[in-house]
């Protein structure tokens, strides 16, 4: 049963009335609506059903330049605005090459949400469920809790008989699987020492990559940007920063930070080198490593040099890393000498062999050994979430379970392209083995792989194998224009849903209130899976029963709360305060008391720098203790001959990931209309580029269109370019086509980490650079395909 | 059979819970139903299996159990209903709250992925964010240790 366009804005409608309080009066007609985003919460004024104005709530701290561009991105002129479906798809010729380079057809939503149904009910028949690959995987599309298309989509394709599903993710792959062989738990995602015993006791911080003056600006939920002050409070006491990062990054000019410049991928042998250097100055903790961690000597044996002949001092790491011998002891003596917090973001793991970062980090901090004590130790997220805040025990408003999946077969985040070109292959994974299935139709919601995923050439390849390729998006991002079924979604300012933050200390639910009508024919991503629920006969399993309004009452009334939702809903927020423990808390503090009751998840309950159990997988690629391996594609390769720099891919500064890089926000920071590629001006002039000079930086994966940026804020041989930019091929229909838009996974390897994690390794890249020639293509990326009225 | 809720037996001066899912030997009769069960008791009160299971099926709510752990056979006498003969019968409502409150933000792994000493310390990692109370916490403890991997 279909609902046509006036019947659903209708109902829209008239669910809008049912939830939203009555709106601030501004003038005749005008209303001021709250809603909340991953960049803060905010409050849209509207005008005859249009957003006018985007303002930060008065509870924003530090409300960012992001939050405003949201209306942007709104009325964005490449709003998928109707269903549609690849000519060629629609006409049965079949001409999957064409992915990517082939005009649409407008169909309506009866036409669409059958040609869907029939796809999934035809791979489903003729090669079983595992051959449908869900690639929503994460919920970085918007906060809320209802509308979250990772679980809706889970929840429907798990009641159609399953789905091959992915494991890990791109953030922190390496580290979330070797720290649980090395501390028991993820720790990346885990709650922290609470901020203001960091305030309270942290002298010195020692941050590998962290930049959380810029990654704070998002949450994965709502932030109201309370780290920034946080952060600038520990400045003004005098607590000493050290930054060691291949980039002068913006958080070092905020705190005050001494930077440390650093080769990209090469924070390990620096790492090593410290742990070396406390040991041959007998500066390190015997009591903390003999107390609360196993397998020293062999990791001693190591740094010695008995293992390769190579002593890892700081001489040998200088080779490879390139921060004076000195400086790595000199941070070595200071870490023992003051109250230290070890803390590392998550790009250093992001290499090649990036499990031994976090294991390396974890060692020297044991070394340190001030893990479990106020303001010392670990802290592996403090770029990340409002890390730190303590938390409220409300608990966050419940989404939608997933329900249950009967296909059960995981695929680390990191093999998307690798899965699609090789099924039945086999791979090590953590000890165990992984047979990729035989992938027929990718389906896509609040997500675009193609974009994220490292070595795009190879994931289009891939694209272009499979039967089907369905992809619900608000705007014709690259996965859209790579598909075959393009459901127009709404944005979240097109419905009511509900939401938190910050992430970890959970200070406030915020009312996600509908701000305007769902444009042209959007349609919510629950209404989506609804329809085709009702298509396979099981409406009621995937409703359970509940109206999109009682599930959102539901999630709250799962929160532990006296204010009663009507009160939530018509302020659009609810505030909640940390209890005092909260505000005490210290990471593993139980188990240093206790190390025998308050063991550590791990086999033999305490740290483990030596892994028996790793060590018995038997991967070179990852043995049972941190080490450093050279890496294959490192400034020291023979590919550095042909391509010598190496190539960075920070979180960009002025979008969330790809999000809002269709919106003049992300013009105005585009570098001869296409994205910047930072390189370090002694480089820059050696090789006769300036500023805004339009370059090809290319490698054997392929070559992208960027716009020079010579800085002083980046190590001599290192290139950046910001992840998310939208692809664009110059030639869609011909394959590694040049990317006239500058997006950087066309350079990056989706080589895995290791054996153990299978996680992204883009980090480890090298690349070559050269002033483009010749007429220069335009981007293309923020236009619309062309689409067709009919056949 | 397998018990469908939470039953007090009795021991003597022996009073304990024993939780949903445990096993037990039982017979009709009349209207009634005469559980029976034997358990070992640990020093801290909690009832097993044997004394070599890893988690607790049960705990002592009154009775000296002195400092050595020993085994007794728990009685008890209970109505129609209370007894199912599948243990997924019995773990209905536990099965739909670990799939409710650990299926959202991630998948609903498969309790067979992990031992029940894995997955305590997995629970004790997750509960802060996922905001489960007490109460629920328990009951998806239980529900994870009755299909828990065995062994490492």
């Amino acid at each position: 049963m279909n609902t046509d366009r006036r019947e659903f804005l209708k109902m829209a409608g008239a669910f809008a009335a049912m939830l939203t309080c009555n709106p601030e009066a501004l003038a005749a007609g005008d209303r001021v609506i709250t809603h909340a985003t991953h960049m803060g919460p905010l409050k849209a004024y509207v005008r005859n059903g249009k957003i006018v104005r985007i303002e930060a709530m008065d509870i924003d701290l530090d409300p960012v330049d992001l939050l405003f561009a949201h209306k942007d991105a709104v009325y964005a002129r490449n709003r998928v605005k109707y269903p549609c479906v690849r000519k060629s798809y629609l006409d049965g010729s079949d001409r999957r090459h064409m992915r990517g380079a082939e005009e649409f057809v407008r169909v309506d939503w009866g036409t669409a949400l059958d040609l869907v149904a029939e796809a999934l009910a035809k791979t489903k028949g003729e090669y079983g469920n595992e051959s449908i690959f869900k690639t929503t995987y994460a919920r970085w599309a918007h906060p809320g809790r209802i509308h979250q298309a990772a679980s809706l989509q889970a929840r429907m394709l798990g009641l159609f008989g399953g789905f091959t599903d992915i494991v890990g993710d791109y953030s922190a792959g390496a580290a979330t699987q070797i720290l649980p062989h090395v501390m028991g738990d993820i720790e990346v995602y885990s709650q922290q020492t609470s901020r203001e015993v960091v305030l309270d006791k942290t002298e010195l911080i020692l941050m590998w990559g962290a930049d959380p003056f810029k990654t704070n600006k998002i949450d994965y939920h709502v932030p109201i940007h309370s780290d920034g002050a946080w952060l600038r409070k520990m400045k003004d006491k005098g607590i000493k920063f050290v930054t060691i990062d291949p980039t002068k990054n913006m958080s070092v000019d905020e705190l005050g930070s001494e930077w440390v410049p650093i080769k990209a991928a090469s924070d390990v042998p620096m790492i090593l080198a410290m742990c070396y250097t406390l040991y041959e100055e007998k500066l390190y903790n015997k009591q903390f490593i003999d107390k609360y961690t196993v397998g020293f000597n062999v990791f001693l044996k190591y740094l010695r040099g008995e293992k390769d002949g190579k002593v890892k001092n700081a001489k040998w790491a200088e080779k490879i890393c390139g921060v004076p011998a000195q400086k790595i002891k000199e941070l070595a003596r200071m870490a023992v000498k003051h109250r230290t917090l070890v803390t590392g973001s998550w790009a250093p793991q992001r290499i090649q062999y990036g499990e031994q970062f976090h294991w390396s980090l974890v060692a020297l901090a044991s070394m340190i050994g001030q893990i479990g004590l106020a303001g010392g130790g670990i802290y592996f997220n403090i770029h990340y979430c409002s890390a730190g805040a303590p938390y409220t025990g409300v608990g966050a408003p419940l989404m939608l379970s997933q329900g249950r999946n009967p296909v059960n077969i995981l695929i680390p985040a990191s093999r998307m392209g690798e899965m699609l070109l090789n099924p039945g292959k086999t791979i090590d994974y953590n000890g165990k083995k992984l047979t990729y299935p035989n992938i027929k139709l990718i389906y896509s919601a609040g997500v675009t792989p193609i974009g994220h995923q490292p070595n795009v050439n190879k994931l289009v390849e891939g694209f272009r194998k499979v039967d089907t390729v369905i992809t619900h998006e608000p705007w014709w991002t690259p996965t859209a224009r790579y598909s075959d079924i393009v459901l127009p979604a709404t944005t979240s300012f097109e419905r009511n849903d509900i939401s938190f933050g910050s992430s970890y200390g959970i200070e406030y639910a915020f009312a996600m209130k509908q701000v305007i009508s769902p444009l042209f024919d959007a349609r919510n991503d629950y209404d989506i899976f609804l329809e085709l629920s009702k298509r396979f006969g099981f409406e009621k399993a995937y409703t359970g029963g509940k109206s999109v309004d009682e599930w959102i009452r539901w999630s709250y009334s799962k929160m532990r709360t006296k204010v009663s939702f009507s009160d939530f809903w018509k302020k659009g927020y609810v505030h909640f305060t940390s209890p005092k423990s909260s505000r005490e808390y210290v990471r593993h503090a139980d188990f240093r008391k206790d190390p025998v009751a308050n063991y550590l998840r791990t086999p033999s309950g305490k740290i483990e720098l030596f892994s028996e159990k790793v060590a018995s997988f038997g991967y070179n690629d990852c043995p049972g203790y941190p080490a450093w391996i050279e890496p294959t594609e490192g400034p020291a390769s023979y590919m550095a001959k042909k391509y010598p720099f190496q190539l960075i891919t920070p979180h960009p500064i002025h979008r969330l990931h790809s999000q809002l890089d269709n919106t003049s926000l992300g013009a105005k920071h585009k570098v001869a209309g296409r994205e910047p590629v930072y390189m370090n001006k002694f480089d820059a002039r050696r090789m006769g580029l300036k500023h805004g000079d339009t370059v090809e930086v290319y490698n054997s994966r392929g070559t992208v269109l960027a716009g020079v940026v010579p800085t002083e804020k980046i190590t001599r041989g290192v290139l950046a370019i910001e992840e998310g930019a939208w692809y664009a091929a110059e030639n869609p229909s011909k394959d590694n086509s040049r990317c006239v838009s500058g997006q950087v996974n066309i350079l990056t390897s989706d080589r895995p980490t290791s054996r153990l994690a299978q996680a992204i390794s883009a980090n480890t890249c090298l690349v070559a650079i050269r002033k483009a020639g010749g007429k220069l293509p335009r981007n293309t990326a923020y236009d619309s395909p062309p689409v067709r009225e009919r056949l | 059979m397998y018990l469908s809720k939470p039953l007090k037996m009795k021991n003597g001066s022996l009073s304990a819970i024993v939780y949903t899912g445990t096993s037990v030997q039982s017979e009709k009769l009349g209207k009634k139903w005469i559980i029976r069960k034997q358990f070992w008791i640990s020093n801290e009160g909690e009832l097993f299996e044997s004394s070599s299971s890893e988690a607790p099926t049960g705990n002592v709510k009154s009775g000296n159990i002195g400092n050595n752990g020993f085994y007794a056979t728990f009685t008890a006498s209970a109505k129609d209903g209370l007894l199912v003969c599948n243990l997924s019968d019995a773990i209905t409502e536990m099965d739909s709250l670990y799939y409710e409150r650990c299926g959202t933000c991630h998948r609903a792994y498969d309790p067979d992925m992990y031992t029940a000493a894995h997955w305590k310390k997995i629970l004790e990692s997750m509960k802060t964010l996922s905001g489960i109370s007490q109460q629920e916490e328990t009951e998806i403890m239980r529900y994870l240790s009755l299909l828990a991997k065995r062994k490492d």
